[in-house]
C-alpha cells in the first residue's frame, strides 16, 4: 500500500516525508513495545505506536522500518522526529486510536 | 550498490552539492552608467540573456534579452541600462544546495540566476539552468565514481588485503548516558557495517542484538563496552560491563521475565524479551557473569557467503 494511501486513510499529519514518497509498505505492526517490535516487526513494515520518545524510531531504524506513524494524536519528541529525519523516515501522526487506525487499515487490506 | 543505495546515494548528493561548486565565476556584468545602445554588443559577444548590473561588486539589478527587445521595439531614445533593469530578481547563495536552487529556479522560471554572499551582496558567480543540469550530472559522476571505489574497497577488503587472515576490530564505549538517549553504538555499527559491504540480513540481525544490548548496559549497568571482529568467516561482537551482574542467567534468558523498574518499561523496555531478541539474532550466544563484577555477551553471527 502506498504512503499517500496510509495517509488518506487515517487522515495523517506529514512531519517528515521522504522525498521518494511513492514508497509503500507491505504490513502493519502495532505495539507500543520496543522489545516486540525488535523481536517481531518485519522489515518494511508500517510501524504504529503511541511511543513518541527517541527509541520508537530508533527501533524502527534497527528492523528496518522506513515509515512510522504515532496514533491518539501523539507528537514525536523532537530528538525523535530529528533522527527519523536524520534516517530519512516518513513520519506521520493520527489522531485514530491505536484499534480505530488498526482497524482502518485492516478494512484497506493491509495485514499484519 | 543497490538501486535503492544509488538513488539516495544521488539525492544525498543533491543536498550536499552546494551551488558555490557549480556556478560560473567567468561571467559579464554592466555598469549602471553603460547605455542600452551598448547592451547588444555584450548580449552578442557573450552569448548571455541576462547581464547583471553591478555596482561596486554588488548586484543592483539584471537585464534580459526579453527588455532590450522591448526597448528595441519602443523605439524610445538611449537611456541607462538600470532604467529598463528587473530589481526583483531571485537571487541564490553559494552554500545553497544545488537541490534548492533548482526548485526556486523552476518556480520562478528563472533561466541564468545571480549568486550573491548574503552577508555582503556581493556577486560571485551565475548559475544557468541549461548548464546546471550538465554540470551537477558531472559532479554526480564524480562523487558517485569515488563513492563506488570506496564501497569497493571496503567491502572486497577481506578478498584485496593479501594476509594469512584478516580481521577488523571495531570497538564502542557506550558512557552513562539516560537510556531516554541510548541507541546510538548500535547506529553507528550498523553504518559501519553497511560500509564494510556486508549482507543486509546480518546488518539487520547485528543491529537488533547491539540495541537490545546497549539499552541492557544503560537500564543495569551504566554503561560499557562493545569490540566487534568481522573476519571472512563471521561477526562477533563482544559486549562487556562492569555491572551488579546477573543472579541466574537461566531466569535472565526466560521469555518474559524481568526486573525492570517502570521507568524501563516506560521507555518501551522491559518486558524480559531483551537478551531472547538478542539469542534470536546470533547464531551462537553466550552469556557469562559474575555477581559485584559485571556481564559479559559474546554473539557470533555467521557470514552469509556470496
Amino acid at each position: 500500500m502506498t504512503i499517500k494511501r496510509i495517509i488518506s486513510i487515517l487522515d495523517c499529519k506529514i512531519l517528515n516525508i521522504d522525498e521518494n514518497d511513492n514508497i509503500s509498505v507491505d504490513s502493519v505492526y502495532a505495539t507500543d513495545l520496543m522489545s516486540d517490535v525488535l523481536a517481531n516487526c518485519k522489515k518494511g513494515s508500517l510501524l504504529l505506536t503511541i511511543l513518541s520518545n527517541l527509541q520508537s524510531v530508533r527501533a524502527a531504524e534497527m528492523t528496518e522500518v522506513q515509515v512510522v506513524c504515532y496514533v491518539s494524536g501523539r507528537q514525536p519528541k523532537p530528538e525523535a522526529l530529528a533522527h527519523g529525519q536524520k534516517k530519512k523516515m516518513t513520519i506521520l501522526t493520527t489522531d485514530y486510536s491505536m484499534y480505530r487506525a488498526c482497524s482502518l487499515l485492516h478494512d484497506a487490506g493491509l495485514e499484519e | 550498490m543497490s538501486k535503492i543505495r544509488i538513488a539516495d546515494r544521488i539525492q544525498e548528493i543533491l543536498y550536499e552539492l552546494e551551488v558555490k561548486s557549480v556556478m560560473w565565476t567567468d561571467f559579464y556584468t554592466l555598469h549602471p552608467h553603460k547605455m542600452m545602445s551598448e547592451v547588444r554588443t555584450v548580449m552578442q559577444k557573450n552569448r548571455n540573456t541576462c547581464v547583471p548590473i553591478v555596482l561596486d561588486k554588488k548586484l543592483i539589478g539584471t537585464l534580459t534579452v526579453d527588455k532590450y527587445i522591448k526597448w528595441l521595439k519602443s523605439h524610445e531614445k538611449d537611456m541607462p541600462v538600470t532604467r529598463c533593469m528587473d530589481v526583483d530578481q531571485i537571487t541564490l547563495h553559494p552554500q545553497e544546495p544545488v537541490i534548492s536552487a533548482l526548485r526556486k529556479m523552476s518556480d520562478s522560471k528563472s533561466i541564468r540566476v545571480a549568486v550573491v554572499e548574503p552577508d555582503t551582496h556581493e556577486i560571485v558567480g551565475i548559475i544557468c539552468r541549461c548548464n546546471l543540469f550538465e554540470d551537477v550530472l558531472s559532479k554526480i559522476n564524480v562523487i558517485y565514481k569515488d563513492e563506488e571505489v570506496r564501497h569497493y574497497r571496503a567491502s572486497h577488503i577481506f578478498e584485496d588485503v593479501l594476509a594469512d587472515s584478516v580481521n577488523i576490530t571495531l570497538k564502542f564505549h557506550v558512557a552513562d548516558t539516560p537510556m531516554e538517549f541510548g541507541g546510538e553504538v548500535a547506529s553507528s555499527l550498523r553504518t559501519a557495517l553497511q560500509n564494510l559491504g556486508l549482507n543486509g540480513d546480518m546488518i539487520r540481525r547485528a543491529g537488533i542484538a547491539a540495541y537490545e544490548a546497549e539499552m541492557n548496559l544503560l537500564a543495569y549497568a551504566g554503561g560499557g563496552d562493545f569490540r566487534i571482529e568481522v573476519n571472512p568467516e563471521h561477526l562477533q561482537i563482544v559486549i562487556t560491563d562492569t555491572g551488579p551482574g546477573i543472579p541466574d542467567i537461566e531466569q535472565a534468558m526466560e521469555p518474559g521475565y524481568s526486573t525492570a523498574p517502570d521507568w524501563v518499561r516506560e521507555l518501551g523496555f522491559g518486558a524480559g524479551m531483551g537478551l531472547n531478541n538478542i539469542n534470536e539474532c546470533s547464531d551462537k550466544f553466550e552469556i557469562t557473569s559474575e555477581m559485584g563484577q559485571g556481564t559479559k555477551l559474546d554473539i557470533i553471527i555467521d557470514l552469509e557467503k556470496p
